[in-house]
């Protein structure tokens, strides 16, 4: 049986990484008592499938996992005894049967929507956005790798703010496998620190017809 | 707050900020001014390693179940952390409440081993508290320290105001009890210490005066007040408590990442390089009941994959074969990795580990120590070469691939004959096992340097000399090469480091400071480990490093450890060092008493703890004749 889960991953959590996070949504299910399915061989690892890795120090509210288990269980079931088991920091939001013939997730992910949030006032932020807005093409050189900024975002635009304090940026960069586009890449290209931005995954954008159910 | 605002800013600048953020599941956090006490628990090196630290989270458990302690972590920041902290104005600080450390009362060090101690004096400094126990008063917390390298206290006796000697989970609630007495008596802090010197267990140093001979050997340990005992006789707890079930599960990779049950405490063996053999004395075990039932709890509390089942021999407990038949069959199929370490070299132990086998198969291990059955005898831990090959024969036909051998090397009787004797026995065990499975076959040896440890039949043997030692391990990476055989080695001169350590006095404080403070740190970690640093520091304290480690003791020898009682006698210690010179070996003291003091120490306890519990020989009730307790007289014996 595969199940798919929709979680939010929030406080220090924000600073352990992708692998684990994986690590703790397994023991998550062990402890909910759930028959997860594991991979044969030497090291045998249990089958769980992230959509998109989230950057450290980023949280999220739109994580995806695909959860396989050795024999079928009442979603509903499996639901409160893995929302009771999710370790402090990983709540989960919601959680949906998948037909295992389904693509997978990684596959399925078009576009993920990050929420910044500024700590200290950046002077002429719209600006900035309407610089990254107008360029044809940005550079970049991540990891010895020279790339494209530009094509990677879908979309950037200020949010409505109430006073000066608690600026906001609406950000969406496509998340394709072999095509994600940073946020943290777009700040600096923008001259913000990183050290100034609260990074929040608001949602994830999916192929149509894979989209996890809200409902459980 | 003010500590996790700037946290929030900075962890993105350093390696694995998970290791500075707490809040892991079944972490115990209280509200800060709900509480009396305050206790930190420091172990001195990364999180990664601190957190497999059994004996802390077993205090942590104790301290945390009582209403008024909060008791609370604190790992050595890794270099990059450390710098970032300094830089920011970050003090150490726990894990939970992010307070800093000079705000507790007591701070408790975890020293299992003697290479973290600088890292006690950074952290120290890093936590605002002054380093040595002279210039604390009242207003700073009380510095503990306990674990298997307090046993030689002295090169620590000028950091620490009190150490705990031997086990700490009685001890820990008496020192609470103290400290809270002290507290709303609003006394001074040497009314404290005398105070805790008056607990079975606890020594403080700072009541103690060491006389030297002019040759720099000890003349004498005297105590300073009545209230200090004379020797100090470690603790033990005569029944292992219930296991820790709720631990911290850690939100990043740390190296043991697994429950650990203790099965087993002490050992029978009597190996005579081994340490915590002899200080860990009586064995005692824990029931196969207690265990399970320990295992289930923890499994439901973390959902670890793993579980290390522990203790220094586990073909010695008692009831091995049902426990692993029991376990094997109550998580089949659970993907539970089940680890039993040091096993015994014989096909029984093959038999275990085929009962215990889930579908992960990494190496096996297994412990000779020495490649000739001479050496062998000599250190008390015997074996015929055959019965060696033909288990590592049968390992490789159970379908393992690759077989780990622990050897020892530099103890002063060995000859370079033994040490190609490490090199024939691989080669002809990978041989042997190519025979059997092919060019899979994999032999490693990892190869560390003999310590001669205080406490131990060989605390009178000098170390083996640096250019020896490097000689011999030539001979080895020269031989030890090729398709399916490997070596790893411990560094010589991090071996002679914690040589020192381990059997210095009082004055090598002055040596560890000056190393500290010339830069010395995380001298466990070869990226780190500074040689010249301390060879500076000793020469800086007016010290040879060599009146520690390259000098054979006279048996009537005073040692600066003379006055801490681990209770096997220092009799029978050096009558075990002079058969050992004759390549005598003693069995297993399950089958035989050899009257190594235990009894004679503990006869109360024993006797309130009879059975099989103990694997110490029954003590029985005295049964005393009328006529003797008549003539004993009115004051009795």
């Amino acid at each position: 049986m595969r199940v798919r889960i929709l979680f939010s991953k929030s406080g220090v959590l924000r600073f352990i990484g992708h692998l684990d996070v994986q690590r703790a949504l397994e023991r998550a299910a062990r402890r909910a008592g759930l028959p997860l399915k594991y991979s044969q061989g030497f090291s045998p690892r249990a089958k769980i499938n992230l959509a998109c890795a989230l950057p450290l120090g980023f949280t999220s509210q739109a994580e995806v996992a695909d959860l396989w288990l050795e024999h079928p269980l009442p979603p509903e079931e499996v639901h409160d005894a893995l929302k009771r088991s999710m370790p402090p920091g990983l709540d989960l939001l919601a959680l949906a049967l998948v037909d295992d013939t389904f693509p997978s997730l990684q596959s399925c992910v078009r576009a993920a929507v990050y929420r910044i949030t500024f700590i200290e006032f950046v002077p002429d932020l719209e600006q900035r956005v309407q610089r990254i807005i107008d360029a044809k093409e940005i550079t970049r050189q991540k990891g010895g790798k020279i790339y494209d900024l530009k094509p990677l975002i879908v979309k950037i635009n200020p949010l409505p703010q109430e006073n000066e304090l608690g600026q906001k940026l609406e950000l969406v960069l496509s998340a394709t496998e072999g095509a994600t586009g940073r946020p943290d890449e777009v700040l600096d290209e923008m001259g913000i620190a990183l050290q100034n931005a609260q990074i929040h995954r608001v949602a994830l954008l999916f192929e149509s017809g894979s989209q996890p159910s809200k409902k459980k | 707050m003010e500590i996790e605002r700037t946290l929030e800013r900075v962890l993105l600048n350093v390696q694995k900020p998970g290791r500075y953020i707490g809040g892991e599941l079944n972490q115990i956090k209280k509200d800060w001014d709900s509480v009396a006490i305050h206790v930190a628990l420091v172990f001195p090196d990364i999180y990664d390693i601190g957190m497999s630290n059994l004996g802390l989270a077993i205090l942590y458990d104790i301290l945390n179940r009582r209403s008024d302690v909060a008791a609370e972590r604190a790992y050595a920041p890794w270099s990059d952390m450390e710098g970032v902290m300094r830089t920011a104005g970050i003090p150490l600080y726990t894990l939970e409440s992010k307070k800093p450390l000079n705000a507790f009362d007591i701070v408790g060090f975890s020293l299992p081993y003697e290479t973290l101690y600088t890292n006690v004096l950074n952290m120290l400094d890093l936590g605002g508290i002054p380093l040595f126990t002279a210039q604390r008063d009242e207003t700073h917390p009380l510095i503990i320290a306990g674990g298997h390298a307090t046993y030689n206290p002295e090169p620590m006796a000028d950091f620490i105001d009190a150490f705990v000697i031997g086990e700490g989970e009685e001890v820990i609630e008496e020192i609470i009890t103290c400290y809270q007495t002290w507290k709303s008596a609003r006394a001074s802090r040497s009314e404290l210490l005398q105070a805790l010197a008056g607990i079975w267990g606890v020594y403080v140093p700072c009541l103690y005066r060491v006389e030297y001979h002019t040759d720099g050997a000890v003349a004498s340990i005297q105590a300073t007040t009545p209230s200090a005992p004379l020797p100090v006789l470690k603790r033990i707890v005569p029944r292992l408590p219930k296991p820790v079930t709720r631990l911290i599960v850690p939100n990043i990779d740390t190296i043991h990442n697994r429950i650990a049950i203790e099965i087993m405490r002490g050992c029978t063996r009597g190996c005579r390089f081994c340490h915590a053999g002899m200080i860990t004395r009586p064995v005692r075990e824990r029931s196969v009941e207690e265990i399970i039932t320990a295992v289930d709890e923890a499994l439901a509390w973390t959902g670890f994959e793993e579980v290390g089942l522990l203790s220094l021999s586990s073909s010695d407990y008692t009831h091995i074969l049902e426990l692993v038949e029991r376990i094997s069959t109550r998580y089949q199929g659970k993907n539970l990795n089940i680890s039993l370490p040091s096993l015994r070299i014989e096909s029984f132990s093959i038999e275990l580990m085929e009962r215990l086998k889930s579908s992960r198969r990494s190496g096996f291990t297994l412990a000779p120590e020495a490649a000739t059955e001479r050496m062998r005898n000599l250190i008390n831990k015997p074996l015929p070469t055959d019965q060696l090959l033909e288990t590592t024969r049968q390992i490789f036909q159970h379908g393992w691939h690759n077989l780990k051998l622990y050897f020892m090397i530099g103890h002063p009787s060995e000859t370079i004959e033994d040490v190609r004797a490490i090199i024939d026995l691989c080669q002809t065990i990978r041989r042997e096992g190519a025979k059997i499975i092919g060019s899979r076959a994999q032999v490693t040896a990892g190869v560390s340097t003999f310590v001669p440890k205080p406490h131990t039949p060989f605390q009178w043997v000098p170390c083996d000399r640096l250019e020896h030692i490097e000689a011999k391990l030539a001979i080895l990476k020269h031989g030890l090469r090729g398709k399916g055989l490997k070596l790893n080695w411990n560094s010589p001169e991090n071996t002679l480091l914690e040589a020192w350590l381990s059997r210095g006095d009082r004055r090598m404080a002055q040596v560890i400071y000056h190393a500290w403070n010339r830069g010395a740190k995380f001298d466990a970690w070869k990226e780190h480990f500074r040689f010249d640093l301390w060879m500076e520091a000793f020469q800086v304290a007016s010290l040879s490093p060599d009146f520690y480690t390259h000098r054979e003791r006279p048996l009537d020898e005073v040692f600066p450890w003379e006055h801490i009682n681990a209770s096997v006698r220092k009799k029978f210690l050096a009558e075990d060092y002079l058969w050992s010179l004759r390549g005598q070996t003693r069995i297993d003291c399950r089958q035989q008493c050899f009257a190594c003091g235990i009894l004679p120490t503990f006869t109360e306890l024993r006797r309130q703890n009879p059975g099989e519990y103990w694997q110490c020989p029954e003590v029985r009730e005295k049964r005393i004749p009328v006529e003797e307790i008549a003539s004993m007289g009115p004051v009795g014996r």
